[in-house]
């Protein structure tokens, strides 16, 4: 379990620390403070500076390429990765940092821009891939390096160019599987999982103990569920937001029910228990978790995330906006027997440069009186 | 109990504080504001000591979200020592450098950050008592014979089967007072009101002088 996180020169994160990390933590703060980038500085360190994971949030984010600069630069780099930088700028030099209290790995990863690789022979890279001559990146290519420090590995290089896009064909040459991740890392993000990636989920965990969490999960909001599979889907039409590819049996009934069809919440549940257990030994992160949670389910989701988290050793990242959210979390803090806080809250604040944390005991204070802690 | 986060905060052990130091503020010269959502400095009262020194509770008044100046009034009862102590230990995460010993003024500190703390150990920081102790301090001059007969009285009715405790003496001493009064019976933020009790006295000076000084008015 990470107890210190730090970031420096991430996006809008100049330099910022989190500590006294618990299991349980939950991120608040204001529009655009960083909380979002915090989970994805988490993310690409967990990732062991995986490039798949950089880019992740740039696609996220429709950062790409203007369509006039890649007409001049006759290139068909489209995902613009400067803005990964502390100040938009692409230039040698330029870097970020994540580190944490840990280490091997997961003790930090630094990410920066050198010159470009064809012109550095000596440069090692882990892998045995060849940046080549690759039509997508021009001739003032420069190199993205992925290095994590305490990590006896060399470091790994991505080719993009001088305005800091690279190509999605150039990525596809470093195929996911090749990468071990430090442990394992799960991201809901706001806008929830995909139906292929809850079926797949869900086939992961099918018929073992596992299982029965995702299906706990969803009896929180309708406790007359039986069962739920996985069914075939028509994949030739799908689009954003669509639910899917699972169905339902309640106790009393013969009929199977599409999951779509019970709301918003069901869904958001669903990924979350899936997530958090194929997160088992390693960190779960779920940006605004409230989504879709009615304040009376609020309650019973932290108690369901905070036990499954202590089984199954993951370390929860979450954001909200929500009192309710954050209130309901003294649930969970009251009912902790455990030494030291399991569960804490952060405050994000964009003019400093550490979290503002409150303990368990500061958490049921807080909720008791009402105390505005965002 | 739902609250927009307030910049100046006053947090005290009850009910009378809460009435009774608006009401002295104002008689000295500081507009305290027409509704709780105006005025000047938000008073949070936790029905009793024990829920306001509960650990967790002050920490996260401290940690509050905009919260710029934090007061907290108590009362020292028996052991003004002892309820510095007490009240120390829940300010030390955010103020590690608060003196161990009391020195017998009234507090003003401020963090790194800006926080600023004030710390007022009624009566008057430097012996044992109450909010009514120093409520005692401000019966007008010419009233001392009346207070004294109070006193006495007080102590007399124990005799004849008052079940007021001991720790409740300054109370019953200040409210037989009070049904000596024109208007009788005058509940205290209203003797502090309608000038029953002084609020101009010297005794509240320093107090006044501290509010003003913690919360910049």
């Amino acid at each position: 379990m990470l107890s210190h996180v730090n970031i420096r020169g991430y996006r809008g994160l100049r330099e910022f620390s989190l500590n006294g990390l618990g299991r349980v933590n939950l991120l608040v703060g204001s529009n655009n403070c960083g909380k979002t980038s915090i989970l994805e500085a988490i993310q690409i360190l967990a990732n062991a500076g995986d490039p798949w994971s950089l880019v992740h949030g740039v696609v996220r984010r429709g950062e790409r390429v203007s369509d006039s600069l890649r007409r001049r630069n006759r290139s068909s780099s489209d995902h613009d990765l400067s803005h990964l930088f502390y100040g938009h700028e692409v230039a040698i030099g330029q870097e970020f940092e994540i580190t944490t209290d840990k280490a091997g790995p997961l003790g930090g990863v630094i990410v920066h821009i050198t010159e470009g690789s064809q012109h550095d022979e000596e440069r090692q890279s882990s892998l045995p891939f060849e940046a080549g001559n690759d039509d997508s990146i021009d001739a003032t290519a420069w190199t993205l390096t992925i290095d994590w420090p305490m990590h006896d590995s060399a470091s790994f290089d991505l080719p993009i160019n001088s305005y800091g896009g690279v190509s999605f064909d150039s990525l596809r040459r470093y195929p996911r599987s090749r990468f071990e991740s430090a442990i394992p890392v799960q991201h809901i993000s706001t806008a929830g999982l995909s139906v292929d990636e809850v079926v797949q989920m869900f086939e992961d965990v099918v018929l073992t103990p596992d299982e029965d969490l995702a299906v706990e999960a969803l009896r929180l909001i309708e406790p007359h569920i039986d069962r739920l599979a996985t069914v075939s889907r028509d994949r030739r039409t799908s689009y954003p937001g669509e639910r899917g590819g699972v169905v339902v049996k309640m106790v009393d009934s013969s009929q199977r029910v599409p999951i779509g069809s019970m709301g918003d919440g069901m869904w958001r549940m669903l990924g979350l228990a899936l997530a958090l257990v194929n997160a088992e030994g390693g960190i779960l992160l779920v940006d605004e978790i409230d989504t879709g949670l009615h304040y009376t389910v609020m309650d019973q989701m932290w108690k369901l995330l905070s036990e499954g988290a202590r089984k199954l050793s993951v370390q929860v990242f979450a954001t909200t906006h929500s009192r309710d959210c954050y209130e309901s979390l003294a649930t969970i803090a009251r009912d902790d027997v455990s030494d030291g806080s399991e569960v804490t809250i952060q405050r994000i604040e964009s003019d400093r440069t550490v979290s503002t944390g409150f303990t368990e005991q500061e958490i049921i204070a807080a909720a008791e009186r009402g105390m505005e802690v965002r | 109990m739902r609250r927009r986060s307030h910049a100046k905060k006053l947090l005290v052990e009850g009910r009378q504080e809460q009435r009774v130091i608006p009401e002295l503020i104002e008689a000295n010269g500081v507009l305290w504001g027409e509704s709780r959502n105006e005025a000047i400095v938000l008073i949070d009262e936790f029905d009793g000591i024990e829920n306001l020194l509960k650990p967790g509770v002050i920490e996260a008044e401290l940690k509050s979200s905009g919260v710029e100046i934090v007061g907290i009034i108590v009362d020292a009862d028996d052991d003004l020592e002892k309820r510095w102590q007490a009240v120390r230990n829940r300010c030390l995460s955010k103020f590690p450098n608060l003196p161990e010993k009391w020195d017998d003024t009234p507090l003003i500190v401020t963090a790194d950050d800006g926080l600023k703390l004030g710390v007022w150990i009624m009566p008057d920081n430097s012996k044992c008592g109450m909010l009514e102790t120093f409520l005692q301090y401000l019966a007008p001059t010419g009233s001392e014979l009346l207070v004294e007969y109070a006193k006495e009285t007080c102590e007399e009715a124990a005799n004849r089967g008052a079940t007021y405790t001991p720790h409740q003496k300054t109370k019953a001493e200040i409210y037989t007072w009070l049904s000596w009064q024109n208007e009788p019976g005058r509940q205290l933020h209203q003797a502090v009101k309608e000038r029953i009790l002084d609020p101009s006295s010297s005794s509240a000076a320093g107090f006044v002088e501290w509010f003003r000084e913690l919360f910049e008015l």
